[in-house]
């Protein structure tokens, strides 16, 4: 299937980032590169979009991060806080129940039911 | 497209942003180091390095967009901690007057027993001026107008440090008020925010911290504004399991174990001439009357004085009526004294810190009089404890407690305690004391 489009990725990307920081600290490109592979490349955040967000989200303290030059580079690992963990169950919770109720509407309009092998 | 366009790129990007030169360093690293994980990545799949570079740099897109994006970030950081230090400072403004209503001379309604000792972890050194602008190197050629608080501001010089530069600027930093809360987040990161929010130098001691296995990442937090930032780190670093301290070393603010703090020790001179003609309560040149009562060595329960038993703060006061049985009055007397060349203040100044670290104990530290002048060889922390001690001995001195007590037992000590808040008349001027 065809990559997600942006819009609807709009509005969950920072559900996204902190799930992938919730299996331990990564790195920006090291992120992007699990959300790829996680979604078997339907989800490609481009770096454009990545950097500032999790900016963001470092701002919001929903993510700390910490330079590492052990790489041979200067490179900025990110790990997700208390308060992002908090944040990712309450988003993930409702992400989901929103999930549901979509699911539950397009079922039932039978041209809209997904297709079952 | 070359190389050359991927530092062209950066540089571009650097020159858009509106931000501090480490925040652009730092953004154009995070950034570098992206680009070449994804050279690397198309490298492997066998797309050529021009082109690659090219890939690359267009995931990023605009330059100026991007750092467009950076740059709105920094300023909802910056406005949110302007908001948070706004709703903080009017908080601090409103409680401010009200206290300085309720304290201010005609209203006073709290008056309160002076104490000995303040506690070491929550009163501040001083009271009166505490602002680096306000304090004032030791001169003894100065005399201090009777209206000026006894209480000296901290001296912004510490006497013997090599570091006078940077020592007052860190000193009064350590003095400000944090008018801010700190959220959940690790210990590193907490006092980088204070160190850059006061723009002083602080560092962990990593080697020491990793020896004691100490993770500097644990997470603390500080749900109360308005403590001091000497106050707000010593709590902050309290959360953590071991115990950590800080002082400034070397131009910076060190923080590291408190076994390594007690190991540094310096010398520090403090300038107590106005205080030491506590030293003859009983002068050995004058016979002691018989009648007087005696005065006794009585340990008082301090505010929050930590120490063990035999660290117990003393007061001079009366005996208690058991005690002034006319068969024991003169054995006291002969014991007062012998003990007349004592020099009390030392005595008390050692209560300061572990008694065993003394040198009368076979200790490493030392204290030594010269003229009125304590020369103090201690580890940072109970240096901090001697300063305190030092300000509410001079507060009791300006609210007149040891005249009222030589008065009481008709004792005249070497150097004459005048009626009045006036300085001694033997030493002529009241020194402005560096402690």
């Amino acid at each position: 299937m065809d990559r997600f489009s942006a819009e609807l990725m709009r509005g969950s990307l920072d559900l996204m980032v902190l799930t992938v920081l919730m299996s331990g600290a990564q790195y920006g490109y090291s992120m992007q590169q699990r959300l790829r592979d996680a979604t078997a490349g339907r989800v490609g955040l481009p770096a454009g979009t990545l950097y500032p967000l999790l900016h963001r989200l470092e701002t919001e303290k929903l993510i700390r991060s910490r330079w590492d030059e052990s790489s041979g580079r200067r490179r900025k690992w990110y790990e997700i806080t208390k308060t992002g963990r908090a944040r990712l169950g309450s988003q993930a919770g409702q992400w989901l129940a929103y999930a549901e109720c979509i699911r539950s509407l397009l079922n039932a309009v039978p041209e809209l039911r997904p297709a079952t092998a | 497209m070359s190389e050359q366009e991927f530092e062209l790129y950066l540089k571009l990007l650097a020159r858009c942003l509106n931000l501090t030169s480490d925040q652009r360093g730092a953004i154009a690293d995070e950034l570098r180091d992206h680009l070449e994980e994804r050279l690397q990545e198309l490298a492997l799949a066998g797309v050529p390095r021009e082109k690659a570079v090219f890939q690359a740099l267009d995931e990023f897109g605009d330059a100026a967009a991007l750092a467009a994006h950076f740059t709105r970030i920094a300023r909802l950081k910056r406005r949110r901690f302007l908001m948070r230090l706004s709703l903080g400072s009017v908080v601090l403004l409103a409680a401010g007057l009200l206290v300085a209503f309720a304290f201010w001379p005609e209203h006073r309604v709290l008056q309160g027993p002076p104490s000995l000792f303040a506690d070491a972890n929550t009163k501040p050194a001083v009271s009166g001026k505490t602002s680096l602008a306000a304090a004032k190197p030791a001169r003894p050629a100065e005399k201090r107008a009777p209206q000026e608080p006894i209480v000296p501001a901290i001296n912004a010089e510490h006497p013997l440090s090599s570091d006078v530069g940077q020592y007052p600027r860190i000193e009064a930093a350590l003095e400000a008020t944090a008018d801010f809360t700190i959220e959940p987040e690790g210990l590193k990161d907490a006092v980088e925010f204070i160190a850059q929010r006061y723009q002083i130098p602080i560092l962990f001691d990593t080697q020491s911290l990793d020896n004691a296995n100490i993770d500097t990442s644990i997470e603390v937090k500080m749900p109360i504004a308005g403590l001091k930032v000497r106050q707000l780190l010593a709590l902050l670093l309290r959360q953590l399991p071991q115990r950590l301290g800080f002082d400034i070393q070397d131009g910076v603010l060190q923080i590291t174990t408190v076994e390594k703090l007690a190991e540094h020790r310096v010398v520090v001179v403090y300038d107590c001439r106005d205080l030491i003609h506590l030293r003859s309560i009983y002068p050995t040149s004058v016979p002691r009357p018989q009648t007087e009562p005696a005065l006794e060595r009585t340990g008082v329960s301090g505010g929050g004085h930590s120490g063990g038993a035999a660290s117990a703060p003393v007061l001079w006061q009366p005996a208690g009526a058991a005690a002034d049985k006319p068969s024991h009055k003169n054995e006291r007397n002969a014991k007062r004294a012998s003990a007349a060349v004592d020099v009390p203040l030392i005595n008390v100044i050692q209560y300061a810190g572990d008694p065993g670290d003394w040198d009368e104990e076979g200790g490493p530290a030392k204290i030594t009089e010269i003229g009125g002048l304590l020369v103090v060889y201690q580890n940072p922390m109970v240096h901090q404890q001697v300063k305190r001690i030092l300000a509410d001995l001079r507060r009791m001195k300006h609210e007149g407690a040891f005249a009222t007590l030589d008065k009481e037992h008709g004792t005249t000590p070497n150097t004459p305690v005048p009626a009045e808040k006036d300085p001694p008349a033997s030493s002529g001027r009241q020194p402005a004391a560096a402690y």
